[in-house]
């Protein structure tokens, strides 16, 4: 095997790491990462006792070469995008942590934390205001996206 | 608008039957000023109005990814090229392409402008189509260019978030050898994960983080914040003014010859040494253009000092990761560490 990139490296031990002790309704889908470093699909289920109970979600992982330095991209696919205020429909999530507050010393892990966490204190199932002008115009890399935070509550 | 600074000159336009191109003006002798061949002919005096066309509704085709598919090309809503494209690639041709079924590229064109096929006209042409004024890279050719300064563009935002360590407070980073015990306890660097080892060159922020100084260096170039507790690395005030004087003055009045704070009056003095500082003292960082540095470069290796031009700081060239800074700071090139000797 040849020998891996400084962000290979961490990548591998983030993904045993994420393997042997995931969090809680969340699993990495090891095979296709092992495979290929730079994109992992993370399936996540809706917390219990959540408006999001009982569903299915799909997050996909991009990472550069410059990772964890870079933040990952991060985005829902598959035909179950969660209705969120934070989460457009065609899968872009507006976290600050995925750009503006990405530090080297979150991962895979405190990103799919922070996502379930973001998702389970939601009140109400609705879409951000600006969903359908978004989705139209954005670039298709959410990282490409001047996110304007504006929102802790949810 | 192209069109203002066109109509402002009421200047004869002409057509080139070698070049299959239009242009205003032409040499004393009536010749092409780009084949400089004879066959040209003036064109009948246009109404005015017609320069409004000449904002290239006609010269789409050749500009943006040309569809031969022949659809009626004035009724149909095509996708045209956003306005500057326009203009710009008006001012670059100089004149307007007349769809003689040539499809050469502005690129080409322009290429062809540049090269033999222009003989000896240049600056002495009045209203000389096209001059490439700086380096080739500066200019935006067709719609793939302009993508390409939209998302320099928006890479520019993407780097949001606290700003970059200058380069000489980075340089002064505290650095320490990891001694055993320390190792012993087996924390890991939460940039690389891997364990601390006994011997590692670690640095230690002011809130008492611990990184691989490798494995920091490269992030705190793009974002003065610890990446544990993101606690800013960048002083809230502006130093003490009389520290900087007493810097200054050192550096000024030194009579150590021909050492580098002596040379530089207009780059920003060499970081105090704090207590704490690296077991290295006579390292001196110094950003400067290519210029300085290649003189300075030189002076110092006649004067007999170690000098070596790097990326970033000695100590982390060895590291592996990618150059965080690469593609943003060019004048990271010119960055210079210079170790006496």
């Amino acid at each position: 095997m040849a020998a891996l990139s400084p962000s290979e490296r961490r990548l591998q031990k983030e993904l045993m790491s994420l393997m042997k002790e995931p969090p809680p309704g969340v699993t990495v889908d090891g095979d296709q990462a092992s495979q290929n470093l730079t994109l992992w699909t993370v399936h996540m289920e809706g917390v219990p006792g959540t408006l999001y109970e009982g569903e299915k979600f799909v997050l996909q992982f991009k990472f550069t070469n410059k990772y964890p330095f870079d933040s990952p991209e991060v985005t829902f696919i598959g035909n179950n995008i969660p209705v969120h205020p934070h989460v457009y429909s065609n899968g872009h999530i507006c976290l600050s942590i995925l750009t503006d507050d990405w530090s080297p010393a979150l991962s895979v892990q405190s990103v799919c934390l922070s996502i379930v966490s973001m998702l389970s204190s939601c009140k109400e199932k609705r879409r951000p205001p600006d969903n359908s002008f978004y989705v139209k115009t954005c670039n298709k890399n959410p990282k490409k996206t001047k996110w304007w935070y504006h929102d802790d509550s949810v | 608008m192209a069109d203002a600074m066109v109509e402002r000159r009421p200047t004869l336009r002409f057509f080139c039957h070698r070049c299959d191109i239009e242009f205003e003006d032409v040499l004393q002798d009536y010749t092409c000023p780009y084949c400089a061949s004879g066959f040209i002919e003036q064109l009948e005096s246009e109404a005015d109005g017609d320069f409004d066309d000449a904002d290239m509704s006609n010269l789409d085709d050749d500009v943006s990814t040309s569809d031969d598919t022949d659809e009626t090309q004035n009724s149909t809503q095509r996708q045209a090229p956003p306005p500057m494209l326009n203009d710009l690639a008006f001012l670059m041709t100089g004149g307007r392409y007349r769809n003689t079924g040539r499809r050469d590229t502005i690129l080409e064109q322009l290429l062809w402008m540049m090269g033999a096929g222009r003989p000896g006209t240049g600056a002495t042409t009045a209203g000389a189509p096209f001059v490439l004024v700086g380096a080739p890279g500066d200019y935006v050719f067709g719609g793939e260019g302009l993508d390409a300064v939209v998302t320099q563009l928006l890479g520019q935002l993407e780097n949001s978030g606290p700003p970059p360590l200058p380069r000489d407070q980075l340089a002064a980073l505290p650095q320490e050898i990891l001694t055993e015990d320390h190792a012993a306890k087996g924390t890991a660097c939460s940039v690389c994960w891997e364990n601390f080892e006994t011997g590692e060159t670690v640095s230690r922020l002011e809130c008492e983080h611990l990184f691989h100084s490798s494995c920091i260096s490269p992030w705190l170039q793009l974002h003065a914040t610890c990446p544990i507790c993101r606690r800013s690395l960048l002083p809230a005030d502006p130093p003490p003014a009389d520290t900087e004087a007493i810097t200054n003055t050192t550096s000024t009045t030194t009579d150590t010859t021909a050492t580098a704070t002596t040379q530089q009056p207009p780059l920003p003095p060499t970081q105090p040494p704090t207590s704490t500082a690296s077991s290295t003292p006579s390292i001196a960082s110094i950003n400067a253009r290519s210029g300085f540095a290649a003189a300075l470069q030189q002076m110092m290796q006649a004067t007999g000092a170690h000098v070596t031009l790097s990326g970033f700081d000695s100590g982390s060239s060895g590291s592996g990761w990618p150059d965080t800074s690469s593609s943003s700071l060019g004048s990271d090139r010119y960055n210079m560490d210079i170790d006496y000797d």
